[in-house]
């Protein structure tokens, strides 16, 4: 060995920066813990969002459905369609004249008019669910919106 | 932009545009530059024309498909399944409304899916027939691998897609993506069987019939 230092040992390595180690676990720990904590927070929140879903699923009117039925977030809608107003989905033929217009205290689920097969100018209840989904989330996406809903089958149909 | 709204829009669009005008121009090319010969008794060769095509429609209605039984089995019901499969497939139907508002029945999901896997299943049996069986090994170049090899993964993505396995956005987009290639590449490759074989048995059928006095089939 001679005139050579002898070689740093690992036990050695680990005596020296001791401090330094801790010191440094601590702060990973703590830093680990906050991000836990609030990842756990946005999974509850999430969560508490989710159950406001409904789910689509209309076996009186499709008999045996062909597709999983669709998980429907109402509550984030009405938030986001909050200055569009309700009248983007509901819609009820006016009394006089028969056009479609937004009745307040009037918001009917879409089966209540749109049934399995398709009546004169009313489509089917199939066809009423894609227009109002998939044709509103597309347009968002077009539109360059920051945020849209699933406009894929597999997407809103999700199977188990 | 996203990405499938690219391929479900735009590439769509390209895709159609490319075969409509690539298979009207092979059609075109056949009746334009097709010379028919004065014939003595022309019924008789619009009669052997329509016999070849008949023979070649019916399964085991001719003598090669009678010679190899699995092979017309299995081909038969492939090409069954291939044409109608994309264009009465539920998924498929309620895409067309939302495009074009046009609707028409649609295929039981258990059959559809039935015949999907026969494609798949197929594929698979041709790509092992042109590996290892002699005559067909002979006569395969890459290109016609590579032809049921997009077959195999459009029909194979679109089966995932329906079953939800595996990461389903990704396998969806591929699944349009390899059809719209198989669109384009039908007017301009081995595919364009599909637009010539009415043109073709007519032709073998009655020149046959005609010069041999033979039957093509």
């Amino acid at each position: 060995m001679g005139r050579f230092s002898a070689p740093v040992t690992g036990e050695s390595r680990v005596a020296k920066r001791s401090i330094g180690e801790v010191m440094r676990s601590i702060a990973y720990a703590f830093v680990f813990t906050i991000g836990y904590l609030l990842y756990s927070l946005l999974g509850w929140a999430t969560l508490n969002a989710e159950e406001e879903q409904q789910t689509l699923f209309h076996d009186d009117v499709f008999g045996k459905p062909r597709r999983p039925g669709v998980l429907f977030p109402h509550e984030e809608h009405m938030e986001n369609l909050i200055d569009a107003g309700c009248g983007v989905c509901h819609h009820s033929p006016e009394s006089s004249t028969g056009r479609l217009v937004y009745l307040e205290d009037d918001e009917r689920s879409c089966k209540e008019c749109h049934g399995f097969q398709e009546q004169g100018k009313r489509p089917a209840l199939r066809e009423a669910y894609h227009g109002s989904c998939t044709v509103c989330h597309r347009r968002l996406i077009q539109s360059r919106s920051e945020s849209s809903g699933p406009i894929t089958c597999g997407e809103c149909h999700r199977k188990e | 932009m996203d990405v499938y709204e690219l391929v479900r829009g735009p590439l769509a669009w390209v895709a159609l545009t490319l075969f409509a005008a690539g298979a009207l121009y092979r059609i075109l090319m056949v009746r334009l530059t097709g010379k028919s010969e004065p014939v003595l008794e022309p019924w008789k060769f619009r009669k052997d024309a329509v016999r070849s095509i008949l023979h070649g429609l019916i399964p085991f209605g001719s003598v090669s498909m009678r010679r190899r039984p699995l092979f017309t089995f299995v081909t038969f019901f492939f090409h069954l399944s291939v044409v109608l499969l994309p264009a009465f497939l539920l998924a498929h139907i309620v895409l067309w409304y939302e495009s074009w508002g046009i609707r028409w029945w649609s295929l039981p999901d258990l059959l559809a899916d039935t015949m999907t896997i026969w494609v798949i299943l197929a594929c698979a049996y041709f790509l092992i027939r042109r590996t290892f069986v002699l005559e067909v090994r002979q006569v395969t170049r890459p290109a016609d691998v590579v032809l049921i090899a997009i077959v195999l993964v459009t029909f194979l993505t679109g089966f995932l897609a329906y079953q939800q396995w595996g990461p389903y956005r990704p396998i969806l987009i591929i699944h349009i993506l390899s059809g719209e290639i198989l669109l384009v590449l039908l007017p301009f490759s081995k595919l364009s069987h599909m637009l010539s074989f009415f043109s073709l048995r007519a032709h073998l059928g009655g020149e046959y019939g005609k010069v041999l006095g033979a039957r093509d089939w």
